[in-house]
């Protein structure tokens, strides 16, 4: 296990797991995926910044790594040294199983009634016959007899992490859910690490307080883009909790909630970062209003589209007024996109466009500036 | 003015409708890739110095005694799915949009008539400009199925066109393309190669190393010929003084780059000039360079040589196009320095890309793109 961050905190506080793993060292052909360590590298970054935003304040970060640029043993954090950090070296741990058995069950015996849990993995992943999600650890098929036993259930830890006694759990599983034959004709499943495994009694009196959520459907695909930024599912819900996926909460103000990041990741998506095709899926039930990390000025992503959208490109002047009429917002002549962010203070915009005389004419659009992104379609 | 010269590729002799593609592929490159500007194309023929196909006893007949030994999934499925080019077009709008306009022109073609076959172009570049100017629509994911798709890439081709002089009319172009696509799109969603069809591929192989061969066999195989007939409107381009842009597909791509590394057929082009010549742009599209670089075939080829092996000293600058699809490309950028590989993807089925890519509006419309960018137009 490696420890990279440990604050003491009175009271409430936040315990991470991260996880990123990208090397493959016994699968026969090469899967080695950059993106999964940049993914965790980013979100130990993003705790860091925000360790007094958080609802509960960061205390620890347990951190696996394989990096495949570099050999076993020589994972690295690679970030700015934090007054937090314990460790005398940069070293990280890699991402087996047994690193993993250790850090998970530390992590959750850290776990106090009214702390956070936040367990974030990048890898691989697959699915079992019962529809569970697994995330795969570097020496996954280092064992004929167990070859996807290296791994550990995410969906799981996602039913069962409540019993820990937390106030809120927040998972993200930024992986594929690939249905695998050689997984599935195998009859005990995967035997893949469970981290928790309370009784159905424990189970049944605890309400579920862990919003978990994959960057994949059940049998689709995560995706990222080569080289080393994180996968796309962890650039949205960086650009989500960082900026936009909020909801005003007495006593709080605007913060990240989990009915935002359940509902509303897509649109940010598309507002955002211009990825229009993201599918995410729930792995637990979840109906609560927890709150994740406070923001103190959110912004609204907004894109505005023509109903064809190669109009939009056409367009002489396409502008955003607020509600005084005072043009705060112009479309760029020419641009075939038009992306911008507005303060999110409810404000009502309008948006109004001018084409050539002969060409097609589109209505003005109001649009109010609600959380978490706006996406404005102009009409003819 | 812009002097262009286009070599052809493997396969190609006069007859058939040999004269209507050339004529088809010259108003493409000229309405499209260099948008109208001033410019010139010749097209030198070197086919009759290639391989005599007709002669060749080795190439199967298909159609006559051998039957495929199955039948139940071929390449054309029976039962069209109501969202195989959506499903497609999700994963990669652009190669959608490439196959649709490859379709469509080629029925076009078969139909013989001009007009539609103009109407068809100006609808296919109006979707390849849409394409290339947005990536990835976001209507892709609010619509339900194929014919909303074809619905909505109609009206975003509409809105797309450059010129506003030709209605465009009632277009179903893209719908007979859809139909008629579905067996390519296949090759998409599940995965290349799967439905290769030895039938039609086989033929073209054969022809293909038929003429390379027979290129690469030395002066007395017809080589000479075949430079020759390519070299001289080169020259005379040359002795234009005004831009000079060479585009080689497959085999022509190889022939001119032989030409072009050659510093023996760059002192003739210079001595019937009077300057040292040097193209501003060799084009290469679906072709083969990199590879016979790496089985040192050419005349300027050395042994031993480590790569990156230096581009041809007679071109300014090297694109080398490819289609992923088409099994008769090689990329060129491990193999050379300064030369850049670019895709223009279809899911045109597997025994069709590598011929598909000048009926494509993806290739003329990026190709018009990247010259705009270089300052060459």
């Amino acid at each position: 296990m490696t420890l990279v961050y440990e604050r003491p905190i009175d009271g409430p506080k936040t315990h991470a797991f991260v996880i990123g793993c990208g090397r493959f060292s016994h699968y026969p052909n090469d899967i080695s995926r950059d993106a999964t360590v940049a993914g965790a590298r980013a979100i130990v970054a993003f705790l860091r910044d925000k360790a007094d935003e958080l609802v509960a304040p960061l205390s620890t970060i347990e951190l696996l790594l394989s990096d495949p640029a570099v050999e076993q043993g020589s994972d690295r954090l690679d970030l700015p040294k934090s007054a937090f950090d314990p460790r005398d070296d940069d070293k990280v741990d890699p991402a087996l199983l047994e690193h993993a058995a250790k850090a998970g069950s530390t992590w959750t015996k850290r776990c106090n009634p009214g702390d956070h849990l936040v367990f974030y993995m990048s890898s691989h992943g697959v699915v079992e016959r019962d529809l569970t999600a697994i995330g795969l650890f570097e020496d996954f098929y280092s064992d004929e007899d167990k070859r996807f036993a290296q791994a550990i259930n995410v969906t799981q830890l996602s039913r069962t992490v409540s019993t820990k006694g937390a106030a809120a759990c927040w998972i993200f599983f930024d992986a594929c859910q690939e249905i695998v034959t050689e997984l599935l004709e195998q009859p005990d499943g995967s035997d893949a690490l469970v981290l928790l495994t309370p009784s159905i009694r424990k189970l049944a009196q605890t309400p579920n307080v862990c919003m978990a959520l994959a960057g994949s459907r059940f049998g689709g695909s995560a995706w990222a883009p080569k080289g080393s930024k994180p996968p796309f599912f962890t650039q949205v819900l960086l650009d989500a909790i960082t900026r936009s996926a909020v909801a005003l909460m007495p006593n709080l103000g605007w913060v990240v909630t989990g009915q935002r990041l359940l509902f509303d990741l897509g649109k940010v998506a598309d507002a955002s970062l211009e990825i229009a095709s993201l599918e995410t899926e729930a792995l637990t039930p979840f109906n609560r209003e927890s709150a994740f990390v406070k923001i103190a000025a959110p912004e609204v992503p907004v894109v505005v589209r023509t109903m064809v959208e190669a109009h939009l490109g056409k367009a002489q002047e396409m502008v955003a007024f607020d509600a005084m009429g005072n043009p705060v917002r112009f479309k760029p002549a020419g641009d075939v996109k038009w992306r911008f962010r507005v303060p999110a203070d409810g404000a009502r915009y309008k948006i109004k466009s001018k084409f050539e005389p002969d060409g097609p004419t589109y209505k003005d659009q109001e649009f109010d500036a609600d959380p978490a992104a706006q996406i404005i379609w102009l009409t003819q | 003015m812009t002097q262009i010269v286009f070599v052809h590729g493997v396969a190609t002799r006069h007859g058939g409708d040999y004269q209507d593609a050339v004529e088809a592929r010259d108003r493409r490159f000229l309405d499209v890739a260099f948008g109208g500007t001033q410019a010139e194309i010749a097209n030198p023929y070197w086919g009759k110095f290639g391989t005599d196909t007709g002669a060749l006893k080795s190439i199967p007949d298909m159609n006559a005694a051998f039957v495929a030994l199955g039948g139940i999934g071929g390449s054309k499925p029976g039962a069209k799915s109501a969202t195989a080019l959506l499903d497609a077009a999700r994963k990669d709008f652009a190669a959608v949009v490439g196959a649709l306009s490859v379709s469509a022109i080629s029925l076009a073609e078969q139909s013989g008539s001009a007009e539609d076959l103009e109407k068809t172009e100006r609808l296919a570049a109006g979707a390849a400009a849409f394409a290339v100017a947005v990536e990835q629509p976001a209507w892709l994911h609010q619509i339900a199925d194929d014919d909303d798709f074809l619905a909505r890439l109609t009206e975003e081709a509409k809105a797309s066109q450059h010129d506003k002089a030709v209605p465009l009319g009632l277009l179903d172009g893209f719908q007979d393309a859809a139909d008629n696509l579905a067996g390519g799109l296949s090759n998409l969603v599940n995965g290349p190669i799967a439905k290769a069809g030895r039938e039609i591929l086989t033929p073209k192989i054969a022809v293909f190393i038929g003429d390379v061969f027979h290129y690469l066999k030395g002066p007395a195989s017809g080589r000479d010929d075949i430079r020759k007939a390519v070299l001289e409107p080169i020259i005379r381009a040359a002795k234009k003084d005004e831009k000079v842009i060479l585009i080689g597909h497959s085999m022509g791509g190889v022939i001119l780059f032989d030409l072009l590394s050659d510093p023996k057929t760059l002192e003739v082009i210079g001595a019937k000039t009077g300057k040292p010549f040097r193209a501003d742009l060799l084009v290469t599209v679906g072709s083969q360079v990199g590879l016979f670089a790496e089985m040192q075939l050419y005349e300027s080829s050395k042994k031993d040589a480590l790569l990156p092996l230096a581009p041809p000293v007679g071109a300014a600058l090297w694109w080398n196009v490819f289609d992923k699809m088409d099994i008769l490309f090689f990329v060129a950028e491990p193999v050379f320095s300064g030369v850049s590989d670019f895709s223009v993807d279809t899911t045109a089925g597997i025994a069709d890309a590598h011929g598909a890519y000048f009926s494509s509006m993806m290739f003329y419309t990026r190709l018009n793109r990247r010259l705009i960018d270089a300052g060459l137009i």
